[in-house]
């Protein structure tokens, strides 16, 4: 028993379909993502960031190479004698096995994980959210008003609230009602799908979830409803800074081209804050003779005969002479060879696109390019 | 695993490359974007396979430790074998001479015993290419060699420590020298050695720590079976500030850059979690390498940046070396300019060197000339 103060607990089985074939061979956190990250390293990175150092991954679906990604969590700095990254992917016991069923359960299953740490606080998280976040504001808001259960909450257009998980609260941020995608939205304020727990009020809400057997075992549809229903003390936190869900393709896409802007929705560049991620050792990126590159980022490995313009290239992309690649994104180990031509396009990992291929997406259809094109 | 321990010495200096060279040993000098020299030896060593390395530290360890620390990156923190931050003698500040001092390796000697393998693989790091030492392993077994030098049989940048290897049609050494400049077979400061040998070498010449292991080899080529091995693949090395920019640009030829950076070979530095490099909508880059943290606003021709370097709007860099996290205001057009770490060249400053003599800009922020040191203008700088 180590008694950690906090323990984040993220959340990363799930297969993620809409990103279509981009998670056909890899779980969502570990989908590349502006050229040399994998998405989960953000909250990853939000986790060291806040001097969070015991996390537990979920792993579910298609983990190799997110399990090879993750390792022992060396990467940031998450490889310490009490704590650090865990994988936890389901397990078998005496009572037979069975596979995460809904991010509830999952939780569920961890639960003598989360006993061997004896937390105050557990934080769950996602591993598809593209923000940068103090955790610690958010524990001191959840400590400061006693609450069992804290969601952040980011403010959203009233018009487009419905798309949302969406909380009602008083003026003090008390949850006074959750609603799923309402049709007329009473509040702007939408659920990021970051919650922390009372420990202790996290695991008898899990206990009494399983004993409910039409519940979908899930935190924003049962665990969180419940607990409001049953009286407990539920406070909305307010997130101020950017936040980017990239589920689909379109947020996806959009969120990366975010990044190509001169003043970019989300800095990679900040010094104060770094995104840590497992890197390969490849050689800096080398432009050729006839290649250029204008608003644009490129990784390490890749090698540009052609010209760039508004994309991302990212670690060991090959783009052949020749080649025009305009607003779009080449993930890890393609190879574009000669004479093509790629617009508003998402090229997948190790995918080789030969000469002379035309490729034209557009910014309401973007195409996303795998080995079955 | 191969049956053989690697050494390899950074105890020696070097001035051939002025203000770069002054305050950082050799295998700390900053190589390719995003290397130091440390790494080739470390990674050739590593990539053939060799998991017991001793590596001889100088005084001025620094910013080797910096970068190599435990060995991580390199997978050498093990349990079995793995880094030895051996000691170098202070000697080996003035040393401008060898590259193997003898008290280096008399000083180390238990660790050599206690390891368990039958060969020495010693080198250096002054020299840049991708080679696999089992490759010189058998050739040192199948000749039946005590010492194998490895050479490289083009016409090399050869400075006063280099030495050149005279050799016979079946590849044994006849002499080793010094003297001559720019002659071909160019002893790539890289070889095999028997363990029993170099303790016999050791033992006796204890009294002459001071001398170098080549110069004693070279003494005793009628005692031991010493031969050559000729190394195919690209090769660079320098010996002045000019030649530290070619080598740098060599790699802007696909071909050198695909061997050296090897796939199956992979070249391992230290990683800094920079994100990748980002280019503006008025950037113009072409025939360059480019690191991480880069932001690029200007133009780029012919050049190397390194890590975290920004160059702003309306600037100009050609033939060019830039070192880490340095800043090129707007408007200002180098040509011919090694720029070491952490510089600055303020808006709309225009330095020109010429391919023969690039100029620095050392940590000082002054202008200095390959060598000379001379001052060359110190106008407008803060």
């Amino acid at each position: 028993m180590f008694n950690k103060r906090i323990v984040a607990m993220l959340l990363a089985g799930g297969q993620g379909s809409r990103l279509e074939c981009l998670t056909k061979t890899i779980a969502k956190p570990a989908v590349s993502f502006g050229g040399k990250y994998r998405m989960i390293d953000f909250s990853l990175s939000n986790c060291i960031n806040s001097g969070i150092d015991t996390v537990g991954v979920l792993t579910q679906y298609r983990p190799h190479v997110l399990h090879t990604y993750l390792g022992n969590g060396a990467a940031w700095d998450l490889d310490l004698n009490e704590g650090g990254l865990h994988i936890l992917p389901p397990y078998y016991t005496e009572e037979g096995g069975n596979w995460y069923n809904g991010t509830a359960d999952a939780i569920f299953r961890n639960l003598d994980f989360l006993e061997r740490y004896n937390p105050k606080t557990v934080l769950i998280l996602s591993g598809d959210h593209l923000y940068k976040m103090d955790y610690h504001k958010m524990i001191e808001f959840h400590d400061k008003n006693n609450s069992d259960a804290t969601i952040s909450v980011i403010r959203v257009p009233l018009e487009e609230a419905g798309r949302f998980g969406i909380l009602n609260v008083d003026s003090s941020y008390r949850v006074t009602e959750f609603e799923e995608k309402p049709d007329n939205p009473k509040s702007e304020l939408a659920s990021m799908g970051i919650y922390l727990f009372k420990y202790s009020v996290l695991k008898e809400a899990l206990l009494n979830d399983q004993q409910d057997y039409s519940s979908k075992n899930d935190f924003g549809k049962n665990i969180l409803p419940n607990l409001l229903e049953s009286g407990h003390n539920l406070y909305a936190y307010a997130f101020n800074g950017y936040w980017q869900d990239c589920g689909t393709i379109r947020s996806y896409f959009d969120a990366q081209m975010g990044l190509l802007k001169d003043v970019p929705d989300f800095d990679i560049f900040d010094k104060k804050y770094k995104i840590y991620s497992n890197t390969n050792i490849s050689p800096p990126h080398h432009i050729g003779e006839k290649g250029n590159a204008k608003q644009s980022l490129i990784a390490n490995g890749a090698y540009i005969g052609g010209s760039v313009f508004n994309s991302i290239i990212s670690n060991d992309g090959y783009i052949g002479e020749g080649s025009i690649i305009e607003n779009s994104l080449v993930l890890p180990g393609a190879r574009i060879l000669n004479n093509c031509r790629i617009e508003y396009s998402i090229v997948c990992e190790n995918v080789t696109i030969k000469d002379n291929t035309q490729i034209r997406g557009s910014i309401d259809d973007i195409k996303v390019v795998s080995n079955e094109y | 695993m191969p049956n053989m321990t690697g050494i390899i010495s950074t105890n020696y200096s070097s001035d051939c490359c002025g203000a770069l060279t002054h305050d950082r040993g050799i295998g700390a000098m900053p190589f390719g974007g995003r290397y130091r020299l440390i790494d080739f030896p470390l990674s050739n060593m590593v990539n053939s396979g060799i998991i017991d390395l001793g590596l001889i530290a100088p005084m001025n360890f620094r910013a080797l430790l910096d970068h190599v620390g435990i060995g991580k990156e390199w997978a050498l923190s093990r349990k079995t074998g793995g880094l030895y931050i051996l000691p170098g003698s202070p000697f080996g500040l003035k040393n401008l001479k060898g590259r193997f001092l003898i008290k280096d390796i008399t000083k180390n000697k238990d660790v050599l015993e206690r390891l368990p393998n039958d060969y020495i693989a010693l080198c250096a790091t002054s020299k840049v290419f991708n080679i696999d030492y089992r490759d010189i392993l058998e050739f040192h077994l199948n000749h039946n060699a005590d010492i194998t030098l490895v050479y490289k049989d083009e016409l090399l940048r050869l400075g006063p420590k280099d030495y050149s290897i005279i050799a016979d049609e079946s590849q044994r050494v006849i002499s080793i020298s010094n003297s001559s400049r720019d002659k071909s077979n160019c002893f790539l400061d890289t070889l095999i050695i028997n363990k029993v040998t170099l303790e016999k070498i050791v033992y006796e010449y204890r009294s002459h720590e001071h001398m170098d292991l080549i110069e004693l080899i070279s003494k005793n080529l009628s005692v031991f079976n010493v031969f050559s091995y000729n190394f195919k693949g690209y090769t660079s090395s320098f010996n002045s500030i000019k030649g530290y920019l070619n080598a740098n640009q060599d790699l802007l030829d696909y071909k050198i850059n695909e061997e050296i950076f090897s796939k199956a070979r992979p070249i391992i530095t230290k990683t800094h979690d920079n994100p990748p490099a980002k280019y503006t909508s008025v950037s113009t880059v072409k025939n360059s390498i480019i690191s991480t943290g880069c932001i690029i606003k200007g133009t780029v021709d012919n050049s190397i940046i390194f890590r975290g370097v920004i160059i702003m709007e309306g600037s100009v860099v050609k033939n060019s070396v830039v070192l880490q996290n340095s800043i090129i205001g707007e408007n200002a057009n180098l040509n011919y300019v090694v720029m070491d770490k952490q510089t600055k060249i303020n808006d709309n400053e225009r330095i020109e060197g010429t391919s023969e003599n690039p100029i620095i800009i050392d940590k000082d922020h002054k202008y200095r000339k390959d060598r000379g040191y001379n001052v060359k203008s110190n106008k407008g700088r803060p």
